[in-house]
């Protein structure tokens, strides 16, 4: 079994590169921020903001080296949040507008 | 036939999971934190799709603020795992002054934020302003106390590295400020440049 010590150092990518590239996306995502097509560009940032959390989480964090079990709890966790959004969907979005109403 | 696996209680590593106590309780905890956050961007997300007009509400976010804010975070995340490297290597002093530089990074994302929100409540944009600010302060504020907590913390910490003790804390404080890092990541296209 791999030792606590062992395990990032062993198999840890170059973090000062991983940094580069999250520096990188944010600008790309400042410059997108600019950008005379709303639709596209959102589409664009938030793409990237969803690469940027995964590289933080998978390297910084070093998810990509947990066994399954850990996965498995941060799994739970977003899967309550997608169960809240559908669940929120027809309150929010699709209830018809009342005066004063969020 | 004798296991190779170090019993739980001399390693510190649960037989069952394979992982160490300590981090196994981070990630059940950062799990938790997720729904709280995620509670919060899901309900404004939805909002946000409902209120299309709260566009122009956010084009009032200071983008070049939020953007510097940002690049503080990521930095003090890379020195926050390369705390954890220096430990992973016995380099105790390098790790401490590591996480020196992470409570800077920290310092400085308050000072900015700091200077927004006066800088917005100078323009009239107090929390009772709109339900847009509301969610403003109220998810800026939560991410600004997890930074102070997370700053508390890694202090301690940092602490206790330099007098040579309980390194393998500095993997667990790196780990939540790495989920306050991640917060931010989601935050700051929300509230910043999707307007």
């Amino acid at each position: 079994m791999t030792s606590e010590a062992d395990r990032p150092a062993a198999s840890h990518p170059n973090y000062v590169l991983i940094w580069g590239i999250l520096v990188s996306a944010l600008l790309v995502s400042l410059f997108l921020g600019y950008m005379d097509l709303p639709v596209v560009a959102m589409v664009l940032i938030f793409t990237i903001a969803i690469v940027k959390a995964w590289l933080v989480i998978a390297y910084y964090m070093h998810l990509k080296y947990e066994p399954f079990f850990v996965v498995a709890i941060v799994a739970t966790g977003l899967a309550c949040l997608y169960f809240l959004f559908i669940g929120l969907v027809p309150d929010i979005v699709f209830a018809p507008s009342k005066g004063g109403a969020p | 036939m004798e296991s190779s696996r170090a019993p739980a209680s001399a390693s510190g590593f649960r037989e069952a999971t394979e992982v160490p106590t300590g981090r196994l309780g981070l990630w059940w905890f950062l799990a938790s934190e997720t729904v709280i956050f995620g509670g919060l961007i899901t309900s404004y997300v939805l909002l946000r799709w409902r209120h299309p007009e709260w566009s122009s509400e956010a084009s009032h976010t200071l983008n070049a603020a939020g953007g510097f804010n940002t690049l503080v975070l990521l930095s003090s995340s890379l020195t926050v795992v390369l705390a954890h490297e220096a430990v992973a290597h016995g380099d105790l002093p390098r790790a401490a002054r590591h996480l020196g530089v992470t409570l800077l990074g920290g310092l400085v994302f308050l000072c900015v934020k700091a200077f927004e929100y006066s800088h917005e409540i100078a323009e009239g944009f107090t929390p009772l302003t709109s339900l847009f600010w509301s969610y403003y302060y109220g998810m800026t504020g939560l991410h600004a106390l997890h930074v102070i907590g997370g700053m508390i913390a890694i202090a301690a910490v940092a602490l206790g590295v330099r007098r040579g003790r309980d390194a393998q804390r500095v993997e667990y404080v790196g780990l939540y400020w790495h989920f306050v890092d991640v917060v931010w990541i989601f935050l700051f296209p929300l509230l910043y440049l999707a307007s």
